[in-house]
């Protein structure tokens, strides 16, 4: 008996998988490659503004002076008060309440005021692609749902996935070469891609999935929903009053004496209901944090679950690392770019099968191109601009890529045109190392910021040699 | 030798063994079962150092590296005009043949998507257990489901066909969500 499909499974598989891959592959492509540097978001984040002081931990009485000093700066009434603690990705802590977001320097006083342009247009890119947020969301999830009708679809198509295990024809005809690049990536890595297909859906779908099950099973009711998922909120009636946190930090400590705060939010913020979260991360888990809950003058109420709870809140707390390869050291999220950039390549490679069938080139192979090297092209212009004079627009994205589109579109010689924006991403990759360098001096070359330029110049190495391949494609032919 | 170590040698072991295997076109059973128990012990071993959640990441992580890397490493640098005759004879494949794409996809994945969140949720109701379990798992299997279904929708030539299945697949657990 063969475990392999029949022929006629597998070539009705192949209709579908390509049918599926069409449809998704341009917007399929901008949300891996947004997502492959969502990955760096924390070292991006240092890098766009290197000058924040920079420390490993900070005394908890001077965090109690900088949330006084933001509470006594509120203008206008916030509905929330966030506190992020200093982590080794991100060794700055920062308050985030109606008045914005600052850094806090560690001796208490507030820093320069948190913003990233820049990282906000790609995350914004990969979380919703800069749709209405709602819509967005769902609509990118629904890329997750198709990501993961490609991969069963892809394993029924491809009968020869034995035969074919670890074949790879880099210089053979196009087609071949399309074909065996795309399949490599995609049959190896596929445990991964099947992940972030679940994961990247359940963000979007989470809320229209309560409300269906609520209006099955609740009577409408989406509270009943959410507090079995994410546990009820405690009911509080104490004076309004500043929080203490160094109370319950010090009651932390005796509570989970293996947790590692690295949040404190307030919720229901400035109402007698008022309690604090405290979430922390606990070793040999992968949960994004389990949250210690604490009433105004930090006594201990109690704990969500999210490490010791049900299965199924266990499981959904751990959704945000595992697709996002927040955890573990540095190469977990070098491996995690990877795997981002595998699904572009295979986004790409998969497009480029059908493209390369198809006999002699029109505007779909123009503005393909315009799609494939214009995105890497428009986004470190985006970095660029923002640098040097912080301005940053979601108009900028994707006004720079109709540009790329139209230009590549007027050339109509696609090598032609790849070629020239990958020789401009090349020079830009590098200006922008050179400006960042020439803006932050000593700065632009230490921690996070060190990071993200070794990864900019590397890009540009990458461009050169892609170019380089044009050239060498074109003499030959 | 610590476990990480022992991890990456077996993983290595076992995709190069199976590249061997794949190599010489030889099957031996035996030896597949050897190499495939290779990576699971190297699995094993990223459970023990890093626990189970983060060693079963590593582990596949490894694996997948690893056999990417061999693919890379042994590939055939065959000379791209040999293949260029081929080349000439492939249909032409319209670009209508795009559009016609999109319609199927805009067809059926709404209408898988409807058709696996009811079933799945009603399936989720047939188990005993605790209600946090039923949602989570309704949440992290209706992807599964809706891409399978989107799958199988959009494998029919036409796509009405494709579209009566999952009004099928809709109905059905529509009417014992009903029922329940």
């Amino acid at each position: 008996m063969s475990l392999l499909p029949s022929k006629t499974t597998s070539q009705k598989a192949l209709l579908s998988h390509s049918c599926l891959g069409l449809a998704a592959g341009a917007l399929m492509y901008l949300i891996c490659l947004s997502g492959a540097l969502v990955v760096l978001n924390p070292f991006i984040e240092r890098w766009e503004q290197p000058a924040a002081e920079e420390y490993s931990s900070i005394d908890i009485e001077k965090l109690q002076h900088a949330y006084e000093s933001a509470l006594s700066n509120e203008q206008a009434p916030a509905n929330h008060l966030f506190i992020m603690l200093p982590t080794e990705q991100s060794p700055r802590a920062k308050i985030s309440s109606g008045n914005g977001s600052f850094y806090v320097n560690q001796d208490g006083s507030l820093g320069e005021q948190v913003s990233h342009g820049f990282m906000d247009i790609i995350t914004n890119l990969h979380v919703y692609l800069h749709l209405p947020y709602n819509w967005g969301m769902i609509v990118v999830s629904v890329f997750g749902v198709a990501l993961c009708a490609l991969v069963i679809s892809g394993f029924f198509a491809h009968r020869r996935l034995i035969k074919d295990a670890f074949s790879f024809r880099v210089n053979g005809s196009k087609s071949k070469q399309q074909t065996d690049i795309h399949n490599r990536l995609s049959v190896w890595l596929s445990p991964f891609h099947l992940m972030f297909g679940v994961t990247g859906a359940y963000f979007g779908l989470a809320g229209l999935l309560a409300t269906f099950y609520a209006a099955v099973y609740f009577n409408g009711d989406e509270g009943v929903v959410k507090d079995a998922v994410y546990a009820a909120e405690p009911e509080l009636a104490q004076p309004i009053a500043p929080a203490n946190l160094t109370a319950a930090i010090a009651e932390l400590a005796q509570v989970a004496p293996n947790a590692k705060p690295f949040y404190i939010a307030l919720e229901k913020f400035g109402t007698p209901s008022q309690y604090m979260l405290i979430g922390a991360t606990l070793p040999e888990r992968l949960i994004y944090a389990e949250q210690y809950r604490f009433d105004n003058q930090g006594n201990y109420l109690s704990n969500v679950g999210f490490s010791d709870g049900e299965p199924g809140r266990q499981a959904v707390f751990s959704v945000f690392r595992l697709h996002f390869g927040h955890f573990g050291p540095l190469v977990v999220q070098l491996f995690y770019v990877f795997l981002g950039i595998a699904l572009c390549v295979i986004s790409v490679t998969g497009v480029n099968m059908w493209l390369a069938k198809r006999s002699g080139s029109d505007y779909i192979n123009h503005l393909w191109t315009g799609v494939v090297w214009g995105t890497p092209l428009v986004i470190i212009t985006c970095a660029l601009i923002d640098l040097i004079t912080g301005f940053s627009s979601i108009w900028l994205f994707w006004g720079g890529l109709v540009f790329t589109l139209f230009i590549s579109w007027r050339f109509k010689d696609h090598p032609r045109s790849k070629w020239l924006f990958l020789v401009l991403s090349f020079i830009l990759a590098l200006a922008l190392v050179v400006t960042h360098a020439a803006l932050f001096g000593a700065n632009a070359w230490r921690g996070g910021a060190l990071i993200v330029n070794i990864s900019w110049i590397f890009s540009a190495v990458c461009f050169a040699c892609l170019a380089l391949l044009v050239i060498k494609a074109s003499h030959r032919r | 030798m610590p476990w990480s170590s022992l991890a990456c040698l077996l993983a290595f072991v076992s995709v190069f063994g199976l590249y061997l295997q794949w190599k010489t076109r030889r099957k031996s059973p035996l030896k597949n079962l050897l190499f495939w128990t290779a990576f699971v012990v190297s699995v094993y071993c990223w459970v023990l150092l890093a626990g189970a959640e983060f060693g079963i990441v590593y582990g596949f992580a490894v694996g997948g590296l690893l056999a990417i890397t061999v693919a890379v490493a042994t590939a055939n640098y065959k000379d791209i005009r040999a293949d260029k005759q081929k080349l000439l004879k492939n249909l032409s494949v319209g670009r209508h043949v795009w559009l016609r794409n999109l319609a199927y996809a805009l067809l059926s994945v709404p209408l898988a998507g409807y058709a696996a969140t009811a079933s799945t949720t009603w399936v989720s109701a047939l188990f005993l257990g605790n209600p946090t379990n039923h949602i989570v798992f309704v949440y992290l299997a209706v992807p599964v489901v809706w891409g399978a279904l989107a799958f199988v929708a959009c494998s029919y030539r036409n796509i009405f066909r494709g579209a009566a299945l999952l009004g099928l697949f809709a109905v059905i657990p529509t009417v014992g969500l009903i029922w329940l």
